[in-house]
């Protein structure tokens, strides 16, 4: 049963075999995995039950207002890196865009190499397929590539690149361009509509609305988790208490909450909130003759990943197409005043390219640290090392080149005031400019790590099997276990290690 | 782990002072107090009266646009922030205290003035310096500004400029 918190007007104290803490990609593969081996599952989640029913106002200040961390604000703690995190039932994968990848060989080699991983292709193939399965993850060639994502692929082929269609996670999918809202049409196989309907029919607790404050651990093990209920409308308690006392807990609020929920409870052991990647993303704007309208169609149908392993001493990326709507363009373009207006104007003309840099590759790069604030709140800081700095402007030279490859009369950067490029010739100009923290729009939707996995406690917050180093009945289950970023979109792998994680967690109970 | 340069100056020990110090210009010289058209759920006057002038600023009425005040732009900011943590809220209100007071201005070698006494250009060009300052002010110009353009683009009433329209499968 899904209880919204609403609904919810008097204190529950409630004990189970497995607490889910998040909904979102980990906590709903593995809630529905549980709750098949026949294990009672309570799942906490404090963002809002939403529908298609809410989704079809295709109101973008209404999704981010309910579907987004912090209303759609959260921000690294200096604000140079606008992180959009899903917060829901169904966490990220009720907003994300559907692109899925399996983990990439190169990035499972440089965990065993360098994490003490033993995962493989292999180890995880029958994982994946499963949710493949599930959720009906499939190359998309239903329909013709948008002309936002065609700029990509033509601006690909023509400067010799290899481009390709991506794999999403729908059925019947619409083609409307509103993932990021909340998919209007119940296409998008997240796991609102498929792992979560699967626990709840099989009678998992949903609670919505409901923050877990804290993971109360005595000796050496969690005994209970302790929850408050959130209004919907404002982020206050309502005073209605939920306490879970479970035989297990799985902490799957993603990169960012997922440690911030350790700090908070007191389980500081090994490197909790260290070692948080963003796949940092820089984009550039191309404006065309004709209607591009990115807005409208499947928001990424390509990517190319020629620039993903630029050497071992260098941040690599990976291009992809951005679909914006006007209040997402209105906040990523940094010009204001008519500048912004004119830019505005443009907007069913342009084309909006992005680099997805991949972070924590490259020897001593730390990536980003969680830390809590006096009122518990996250707060992210991120450094921005000269090699990413050095991505940054080396992708800004990409991503112009595919535009104006493309066919883009005019190629504008995110800076405040905007490098602006017609030809070839131009490129040189883009070094001139400034880059880093604060100097351009630079944006994260791939939150990872925070509570890596790894065989050694001092370097690692979970173990190989997703569990606590020093507390056994307490699980870390969502990108948050990531030690380095992907490379790739991320959502199949957390799809992925929740799966593969389900006989860990069912035979700890 | 060492505070942010942000912690320092919205969050730390830095903040009370520099907050105090911008409190303290405030009272020397207040700013223009612009009147809310409904009551105010999570920002105080000041706060409020600020991010009304930058909106002026930031998305003016021009091309045929409506001006962000015709939109509510400023009660809208405010009703988002009461949505958010509280703590959120007070962190906004601390950076638009900053770019008002005129001892902080001063400080960064801005005119003597509380922002929302500037004419338009004026305005502008301290925004201008802002966002070209060092990282602190680079922080607080895009609190503000971005609050303030997703706030306006969100608006139907924009849409025709962009050539964008809510779709036709949409419900109210």
């Amino acid at each position: 049963m899904i209880r919204i918190g609403a609904e919810l007007t008097g204190d529950v104290d409630v004990a189970c075999d497995v607490c889910v803490i998040g909904s979102g990609a980990g906590g709903g593969v593995l809630a529905a995995g549980l709750v098949a081996r026949g294990l009672s599952v309570v799942i906490l989640e404090e963002g809002g039950h939403h529908t298609s029913r809410d989704f079809r106002k295709a109101d973008e200040a209404f999704s981010f207002s309910m579907l987004y961390q912090d209303r759609g604000t959260r921000a690294t703690e200096d604000l140079a890196i606008t992180l959009l995190q899903g917060r829901s039932v169904g966490g990220g994968t009720t907003v994300n865009w559907t692109t899925c990848f399996r983990t990439p060989e190169r990035i499972l080699e440089h965990w065993r190499r360098h994490h003490g991983s033993t995962l493989t292709a292999e180890s995880l193939r029958p994982h994946f397929e499963a949710v493949e399965e599930r959720l009906g993850i499939a190359r998309w060639d239903a329909v013709p590539q948008n002309a936002n994502n065609d700029a990509l692929a033509r601006g690909a082929a023509a400067l010799g690149w290899t481009w390709e269609r991506t794999r999403r996670n729908v059925r019947a999918c619409a083609n409307s361009g509103y993932c990021g809202f909340g998919c209007p049409f119940d296409a998008k196989q997240g796991m609102l509509l498929t792992t979560l309907a699967d626990a709840v029919a099989g009678g998992a607790d949903l609670y919505a609305d409901t923050r877990a404050e804290r993971i109360v651990v005595e000796g050496d093990r969690v005994v209970r988790v302790e929850a408050r209920v959130l209004e919907r409308e404002r982020t206050r308690a309502t005073g209605v208490s939920v306490v879970v006392r479970p035989r297990v807990v799985a902490l799957c609020g993603g990169a960012v909450n997922s440690p911030a929920l350790l700090l908070r409870s007191g389980i500081t052991d090994g490197p909790v909130g260290r070692r948080t990647m963003l796949h940092p993303v820089v984009g550039m704007s191309g404006r065309y003759d004709e209607p591009v309208q990115g807005w409208s169609g499947a928001p990424q149908s390509v990517t190319v990943h020629d620039f993903v392993d630029r050497g071992p001493d260098r941040v690599g990326f990976f291009l992809e197409a951005a679909p914006v709507h006007p209040m997402l363009a209105g906040v990523s373009l940094p010009v204001v005043g008519a500048d912004q207006a004119e830019a505005m104007g443009q907007l069913g003309f342009s084309s909006s390219l992005i680099a997805i840099c991949v972070d924590g590759l490259v020897p001593g790069d730390e990536g980003g640290v969680v830390t809590v604030k006096g009122d518990g709140r996250p707060s992210v800081a991120y450094p921005f090392r000269p090699e990413l700095v050095e991505a940054f402007a080396s992708a800004h030279e990409v991503l112009a080149a595919a535009h104006l490859a493309a066919g883009a009369r005019e190629v504008l950067s995110l800076h405040p005031v905007p490098v602006r490029l017609t030809s070839e010739r131009d490129l040189p100009r883009l070094r001139e400019a400034a880059y880093g923290g604060l100097r351009h729009g630079v944006f994260s939707a791939h939150q990872m790590g925070g509570c890596t996995f790894g065989p050694d406690p001092a370097t690692s917050v979970v173990d190989l099997d997703l569990r606590h180093h020093r507390v056994p009945n307490l699980f870390v289950v969502d990108g948050s276990v990531l030690p380095t970023g992907l490379g790739v979109n991320p959502s199949e792998t957390i799809y992925g290690l929740a799966h593969l994680a389900i006989d860990a967690v069912a035979s700890t109970t | 782990m060492r505070p942010t340069r942000r912690q320092l100056l919205l969050g730390g020990v830095g903040a009370t002072a520099l907050v105090g110090l911008g409190a303290a210009g405030l009272q020397l010289r207040p700013g223009v107090i612009r009147a809310p058209r409904r009551p105010l759920l999570a920002l105080d006057p000041v706060a409020f009266s600020v991010i009304a002038a930058v909106a002026d600023r930031v998305c003016p009425a021009v091309d045929g646009l409506p001006s962000a005040w015709e939109l509510e732009v400023p009660e809208r900011v405010d009703e988002l922030m009461s949505r958010m943590e509280p703590g959120q809220a007070t962190d906004v209100g601390r950076a638009l205290l900053l770019l008002e007071s005129p001892l902080v201005s001063v400080l960064f070698g801005g005119p003597p003035t509380p922002f929302t006494r500037l004419d338009g250009a004026r305005q502008d060009a301290v925004l201008a310096s802002w966002r070209d300052g060092r990282a602190l002010r680079r922080t607080v110009w895009r609190a503000a500004t971005q609050l303030v353009k997703g706030t306006y683009w969100s608006h139907p009433s924009t849409w025709q400029h962009i050539g964008y329209a809510r779709p036709a499968w949409a419900t109210p």
